[in-house]
């Protein structure tokens, strides 16, 4: 593949990696989800290569205080985790929510 | 006609033929150790294996083909697409790392030397001969071999054994790797076949296995009675010596740090050579970690006790003047190296 080719490939994964954390949020944020919602929810928005990369980042947020989870039975197979946010992670939501609407305006001035 | 097993993930029971669950455990073990280094592991792998029970449940086979778990996989991912980015230097970037590890498909004692030569990409003969000849200064090899054994993990899943050679660690090395080591089980079984003088050579050094095994026990279990020995003898002689002088806190002190030096090693090499009698570790890595400690602190007090002793020296002319003559002819080097 030719360089330049290469390089937008990085950019575009670059801007959906940006995303994923605000989407996986967002995704959470209505509703308690587990991961097959929010799965569900981010290859809808065409965020996600390959599944495998949500479960480092549902960890790495459920470290950092974002969100917390409940066990719930399941009607087949294993007990599911259920997502929910945590204070700090609406607080942390509603800071992206802002600099999205923002970052928003000022691209669509400059299209 | 295929061989089946049964197994359980997060507590759902599959059935799966052989060639899929082959499959299914290289990917979760690539995972596992990928996820190993960082927080909350247990809960990425745990998520994923969920994850993977769920899609098996829904795959609705009687028995789990390979074809579905390549499917699963596919979708999942492999470890290096985890990343959210999937440039080409980052994938050098996690490929490129090369561990130390001990090596136990190719170990004597505890696969220290196999693992040094991989990581250092030699033959393992040299390593071997290296500790041999170590061994001969005081026994100086063995402490090192046993404080390597202690401190460095052993390369049991396939991908820590990528990581020990410096290969990069993907699930298509590691099932290259895999398909070697089943290639050369069946070479060396048509050769056993095929040759009965090496069929011999084999039998022979499997018997001479025990033997160097109880020989090199018998040398440890020898050389640490001797350190400890010639420690309490020379406590006695200088006991004895200095039975007329008064005695000094400071030379006390260094007298005991300077035994400890030789003693903790001399326990600790008896030990590794009851250990290897017994084919079992006799004392914990907690053990061996606080006795080094131990002996890396008399090792400074010993130093900082030859130093003040030496200190008298420090300021004699000669020294004085060797020092001034120096400094100028290592300026000159300095400048033409720059």
């Amino acid at each position: 593949m030719p360089k330049n080719i290469l390089d937008t490939e990085d950019a575009k994964a670059r801007m959906r990696k940006g995303m994923l954390e605000f989407c996986t949020l967002l995704s959470i944020s209505k509703d308690k989800a587990y991961a097959s919602d929010i799965l569900t929810q981010l290859k809808r928005a065409d965020l996600l290569v390959v599944e495998g990369t949500l479960y480092p980042l549902l960890t790495r947020l459920r470290t950092e205080g974002l969100l917390t989870y409940d066990w719930q039975e399941s009607p087949s197979g294993p007990p599911r985790k259920y997502y929910s946010l945590t204070d700090d992670g609406k607080d942390k939501l509603e800071h992206l929510k802002e600099t999205w609407k923002s970052l928003v305006e000022s691209i669509t001035t400059l299209l | 006609m295929k061989k089946a097993l049964t197994i359980s993930i997060r507590s759902t029971l599959f059935t799966i033929e052989e060639d899929a669950y082959n499959r299914l455990d290289a990917y979760l073990k690539d995972i596992t150790a990928h996820f190993s280094k960082t927080e909350g592991s247990e809960d990425v792998v745990s998520d994923i294996e969920t994850r993977i029970a769920e899609k098996l449940l829904e795959t609705k086979e009687q028995v789990i083909s390979l074809p579905s778990v390549e499917t699963i996989i596919s979708v999942m991912g492999n470890v290096d697409q985890f990343e959210e980015t999937k440039t080409e230097n980052t994938s050098a970037k996690t490929s490129r790392t090369k561990k130390l590890y001990r090596n136990p498909s190719d170990a004597l004692i505890g696969g220290v030397a196999s693992g040094i030569a991989a990581y250092i990409g030699q033959d393992v003969l040299f390593v071997r001969l290296g500790f041999v000849i170590l061994t001969f200064l005081s026994g100086f090899g063995v402490l090192l071999y046993v404080t390597l054994w202690i401190l460095t993990p052993e390369a049991k899943t396939q991908a820590q054994k990528l990581e020990m050679a410096g290969e990069p660690v993907t699930l298509e090395t590691i099932s290259t790797a895999v398909k070697e080591q089943i290639r050369k089980a069946e070479h060396i079984d048509t050769k056993k076949a095929e040759s009965a003088v090496r069929s011999f050579i084999q039998s022979a050094s499997k018997s001479i296995g025990p033997v160097a095994r109880i020989t090199i026990a018998i040398v440890l279990i020898l050389i640490g009675v001797s350190l400890i020995g010639g420690a309490f003898a020379a406590l006695t002689l200088i006991a004895s010596i200095s039975a007329g002088f008064p005695l000094l806190g400071s030379y006390i002190l260094g007298m005991g740090t300077i035994l400890l030096s030789i003693i903790i090693p001399g326990v600790c090499i008896f030990l590794a050579g009851i250990g290897i009698i017994r084919k079992k570790p006799a004392f914990s890595a907690s053990f061996g970690i606080a006795m080094l400690t131990m002996w890396a602190i008399a090792i400074c007090v010993t130093l900082v006790m030859a130093a003040r002793f030496a200190g008298g020296y420090i300021f004699n002319p000669d020294v004085h003047q060797f020092q001034n003559n120096q400094i100028p002819q290592m300026r000159v080097i300095q400048i033409r190296h720059w």
